[in-house]
């Protein structure tokens, strides 16, 4: 518009000034555009705009479908630009983000489009919109509060189990042994009859050796335990290499470990260690797992200082003699933490993804890639059995293979022996 | 879909060029007729190369325009020309800005935007002959209070049209 009326006055003050009025009758038709752009102008517009997605709450790889459906309160607008700017982290799938429309008073116009994304919490801004007139000249800018969020959860394959054995259990019936006496399916020993006991609790077998008093079964209680996972979010931890995180394994293998514990009703919190100290305060059930997974879906890894090492991890933030699981591929001098945690009477198991076999593959051949890879499998061996030796339970997971089945191999149905107290480590 | 619309801004190019050409070649400023051709040539260059060659095309005709009066090119081809043009430039953006229109609705728009189209070459040749026919006698402090009164509407417009 500027140029043209620009344009428009510059000949007419040519026109006044040569004192010639045909350069001011070319002037005339660039004057008349603008004048019918001008009154055709919408002079107050009025929409009300919605935006819907399919599920606010979706997993890593499925479509978001968003739904924007406008309608026109006002009078009609010849040209009516809308568009809607994603987050840079999710892509256009299918349909389109930028229409231009025409809408009669009381029309409505409703479009869809698909997005897809990864794991993250993403916030749409409001609509950038303008009302304009058929030249396109004068535009009213519109804003909008459709303001909407969608949350991309990770996606795990679930874990088909995970045997735990705790030094701890808490007082409700569970899949974990108790080394107590009580309900349950395990035998667990003999004692003397005691008036109440049900008849078919009576061990005929034993009664027979012993003539003088009948003697009862006992079974093994089992109880739910207190579980407490630990993420490690630390840069130096999550190794990124071609567009691929190691991060994007942990995650998800954080998310399958505590699906997995909730449905086996166990209590669990879970712990992001590197982003300062975010916490899931332990819980049940559903609920509970979408906060766990909620969390997870905003974990970013994070470079503080402090964080550096695990010299801050909070060794009395989960119940005493609780099951810890941490989550790390491990850097050299995390294993004094690790023996802490265990000397504080945790008991813990180590689910770390192996680095060395993630990092190989995005390598390109050098002569000295294969003794370069030994050694560094050699340290992490090291690493890893001075772990097992002092009582950790270690799962070494080649981000390759499938976490159910080598979780399933390593700690197979029946779950790790339990160290007695005061048993050496 | 969009055929039509391109139909017309080359339509609406050439007129641009054969107006002015041939107003200039009547007045045998030989030149002048062929800096309108290359002008076109340009535009229509620059356009098939994704590059929005319009307001520099709007803008060398209208020059070329004024020129023309200067050299005696009658009035009446040049404003004619200088309508296609504008015609033109308007198309050159309709093509740029309707791309993100649904193919079902540009028709629709199509056919409003024809229409003012036609009021725009009728307004503007009723009008552009107004200066030409009228002649006013004024004083020199009239023409300066016409022009301070020019000065405050027009920023007050641009004012306007800002918000």
């Amino acid at each position: 518009m500027v140029f043209l009326l620009a344009l428009a006055l510059g000949m007419i003050v040519v026109g006044l000034a040569a004192q010639r009025p045909q350069i001011i009758s070319l002037a005339i038709p660039l004057l008349v555009y603008i004048g019918l752009a001008l009154n055709n102008t919408p002079e107050n517009p009025r929409w009300h705009i919605r935006r819907e997605l399919n599920d606010s709450q979706v997993q890593v790889g499925d479509q978001i479908t968003l739904t924007l459906t406008l309608i026109n309160e006002g009078e009609a607008v010849k040209e009516l630009w809308i568009h809607d700017s994603l987050p840079p982290e999710l892509h256009l799938i299918e349909g389109e983000t930028t229409r231009l429309l025409f809408l009669p008073p009381g029309g409505t116009h409703t479009w869809e489009y698909q997005v897809k994304g990864g794991r993250g919490v993403y916030a749409f801004t409001p609509l950038q919109m303008w009302a304009g007139e058929t030249f396109g000249l004068f535009r009213q800018v519109m804003t909008t509060d459709a303001q909407t969020e969608v949350t991309v959860m990770p996606a795990y394959t679930p874990i088909r189990s995970l045997p735990i054995r705790p030094a701890r259990t808490i007082g409700f019936a569970g899949p974990i042994p108790s080394r107590q006496s009580g309900t349950g399916v395990d035998f667990f020993g003999v004692r003397p009859y005691q008036p109440g006991d049900p008849l078919r609790r009576i061990n005929w077998r034993a009664t027979a050796r012993y003539m003088d008093l009948p003697i009862s079964t006992e079974f093994e209680q089992e109880r739910l335990a207190d579980v407490g996972i630990i993420l490690d979010m630390r840069r130096q931890s999550a190794l990124a290499l071609r567009g691929r995180s190691l991060l994007e394994y942990m995650v998800p293998a954080a998310a399958a470990v505590a699906d997995r514990l909730l449905q086996d009703g166990h209590r669990v919190g879970l712990m992001l260690y590197g982003q300062g100290i975010d916490w899931v305060t332990p819980g049940y059930g559903k609920i509970q797992r979408e906060r766990i997974l909620l969390t997870l879906a905003k974990a970013r890894p994070t470079q503080y200082f402090a964080f550096e090492n695990l010299n801050y991890l909070p060794t009395r933030l989960f119940p005493a003699r609780s099951q810890l699981i941490f989550i790390s591929p491990l850097v050299s001098e995390d294993e004094e933490m690790i023996f802490l945690l265990r000397a504080h009477g945790y008991t813990v198991l180590l689910i770390s993804p192996d680095p060395i076999a993630f990092e190989q593959d995005g390598i390109p051949p050098h002569p000295y890639l294969e003794d370069a890879v030994r050694l560094a499998h050699l340290e992490r061996r090291l690493l890893l059995s001075q772990l097992e030796q002092g009582g950790i339970t270690v799962i070494n997971w080649p981000v390759q293979q499938e976490l159910g089945e080598l979780i399933h191999s390593v700690l197979g149905h029946s779950p790790p022996p339990r160290l007695l107290r005061g048993a050496r480590l | 879909m969009m055929k039509p619309i391109w139909t017309t801004f080359y339509l609406s190019l050439a007129a641009a060029v054969l107006l002015l050409a041939s107003g200039s070649l009547l007045a045998e400023v030989w030149q002048l007729a062929g800096l309108f051709a290359l002008m076109g040539i340009g535009w229509v260059w620059g356009k098939q190369r994704g590059r929005s060659a319009a307001a520099a095309g709007l803008l060398l005709f209208c020059l070329g325009a004024v020129y023309g009066t200067a050299v005696g090119v009658s009035v009446g081809w040049l404003v004619s020309g200088v309508i296609a043009a504008l015609v033109a430039w308007d198309l050159d953006s309709v093509l740029h800005r309707w791309q993100f229109v649904r193919e079902e609705d540009i028709p629709l728009f199509w056919q409003a935007h024809i229409r003012q189209l036609a009021r725009l070459l009728v307004l503007a040749l009723l009008l552009a002959s107004l200066p030409l026919l009228l002649s006013l006698q004024l004083r020199f402090g009239l023409i300066l209070g016409f022009a301070l009164l020019a000065i405050i509407a027009l920023s007050q417009f641009i004012r306007w049209a800002g918000k």
